[in-house]
């Protein structure tokens, strides 16, 4: 087995594609003429490997996780997944990168409808093994008690969790974290570190953008900065 | 000439003894006009949503010619769907004119571009993250839209009854390719038009009274929404 891997990988074009979470080409991104955010020559986001985005604020973060999520039209250059060959609009293609706003949005009413939002998108088999998790997952986000109360009346950290609940419900390939630390208080965010952790285990791949060190950007063992418009990877 | 309150009596007691006429127009006015807002309902909320979220060529054209057809005379859409729809028009094998169809046609063609503005606008002032949620969970796009549509459904149903107000009393368009025929094209406004001319009064005013009705109910149903919408938090 160990061989094959190795002879698939000694072809460059294969090994882009059995080693590569995303590579980001000639990635350039604007507001207006004159202000250009940044210009990527080259990156490559390779297995294993858990990404802190750095830098500061405005330095385009967020623009970039956006674009690498499809959330917003690339100007210039290319962001591909060389495993993600289908579109959002065919089944297989979706939920498979996922991006967690900074803000999450949760649906109107409880928190458990904003989880069978998730559970009713997946398909039949793997809908029974997320119903089989939801419990532990419940637990992990320290959520169980909260279940049948309206998303709406939910604090900071109790969205934020349920946000990245629904993610680990979901198990993308890739799950891309805007700022998620932000605001919340040390139990949330180690009650979080726990989820990203078993997501991790799943064999997600994991970008995270945060300002500060926190239990989350402990488990990143990459980091790419974004400064003067260049990332630095 | 009877007395206002004289006449304004005659027409309570029609509209309660049930006038079979009185009620037979006052059915086709709610009948044309609800289905020519159904449907237009779907397809314009789908053209508001891609106005709303898609950047193509020729987006900012067909929001400025949604805009002014708003403004358009209902005397003009009447005309132009006559001149398609009579025999010597394009159309004239369809056999439409002086139809309920074709009423629902005219009033369709009205309440179309109300319909698009308003609801480009509701899915404009939505939050995109309802939308980006949606999609990044997995959704279906058809389930994502219903999601967003959920968000700003108060809006959604304040353009519904925008648009039911303006094609059930309008009289121009349902006057010219209706062509006012007695239980089967006559509705509340040509009626109205039609018996004020013949003098009775009692009539105009029973049909009268019940656009009048009409409108209130909508404006207070719009005001209640209006109330929910402002209350809600999220």
């Amino acid at each position: 087995m160990t061989s094959e891997l190795n002879l698939e990988l000694a072809d460059p074009k294969n090994r882009l594609k059995v080693t590569a979470v995303a590579h980001i080409k000639g990635l350039k991104h604007a507001w207006n003429r004159d202000r250009v955010l940044f210009d990527i020559d080259d990156a490559i986001w390779l297995k294993g490997q858990v990404v802190w985005l750095q830098g500061e604020n405005g330095t385009g973060k967020s623009t970039l996780m956006r674009l690498m999520a499809g959330l917003e039209g690339v100007q210039q250059g290319a962001v591909s997944f060389p495993w993600h060959n289908t579109g959002w609009l065919r089944a297989r293609g979706r939920g498979q990168i996922c991006y967690l706003h900074q803000t999450p949005y949760l649906f109107a009413g409880t928190v458990q409808k904003n989880l069978d939002f998730v559970l009713n998108n997946l398909p039949r088999k793997r809908r029974a093994q997320a119903l089989e998790r939801l419990e532990h997952g419940l637990e992990m986000a320290a959520l169980t008690h909260l279940v049948e109360q309206d998303a709406s009346t939910l604090s900071g950290g109790e969205r934020q969790r349920l946000a990245l609940l629904r993610a680990w419900l979901l198990q993308p390939r890739v799950l891309l974290l805007d700022e998620p630390a932000a605001n919340l208080d040390h139990k949330s965010v180690t009650l979080m570190k726990h989820i990203v952790l078993n997501l991790l285990e799943k064999n997600t791949d994991i970008m995270l953008s945060s300002h500060q060190n926190c239990d989350l950007t402990s488990l990143c063992n990459h980091a790419w900065q974004i400064e003067n418009g260049l990332l630095y990877a | 000439m009877a007395s206002l309150t004289e006449t304004f009596i005659h027409a309570l007691e029609l509209l309660v003894s049930g006038d079979e006429k009185l009620w037979t127009i006052i059915g086709v006015s709610f009948r044309v006009s609800l289905l020519a807002l159904m449907t237009a309902a779907i397809p314009a909320t789908l053209i508001g949503f891609v106005l709303a979220y898609w950047r193509f060529p020729g987006r900012w054209l067909l929001l400025s010619m949604t805009h002014t057809l708003m403004a358009v005379p209902t005397v003009v859409v009447g005309l132009i769907l006559f001149m398609l729809l009579s025999r010597s028009g394009p159309l004239g094998d369809w056999r439409l004119l002086f139809t309920q169809d074709a009423m629902i046609i005219g009033q369709i063609l009205l309440c179309l571009p109300l319909l698009v503005s308003m609801t480009h606008t509701a899915f404009q002032s939505a939050d995109k993250r309802a939308w980006e949620t949606a999609r990044m969970l997995g959704g279906h796009p058809l389930r994502c839209l219903w999601v967003l549509m959920h968000e700003v459904r108060y809006a959604l149903i304040a353009s519904l009854v925008a648009a039911f107000a303006r094609i059930i009393a309008e009289v121009g368009c349902a006057m010219m390719v209706g062509g006012n025929i007695l239980n089967y094209t006559r509705n509340i406004t040509t009626a109205i038009a039609l018996e004020t001319l013949k003098g009775e009064y009692a009539q105009g005013i029973a049909l009268g009274l019940v656009l009048f009705l009409l409108a209130m109910v909508l404006n207070l149903g719009m005001a209640l929404l209006r109330g929910r919408g402002q209350l809600r938090n999220r």
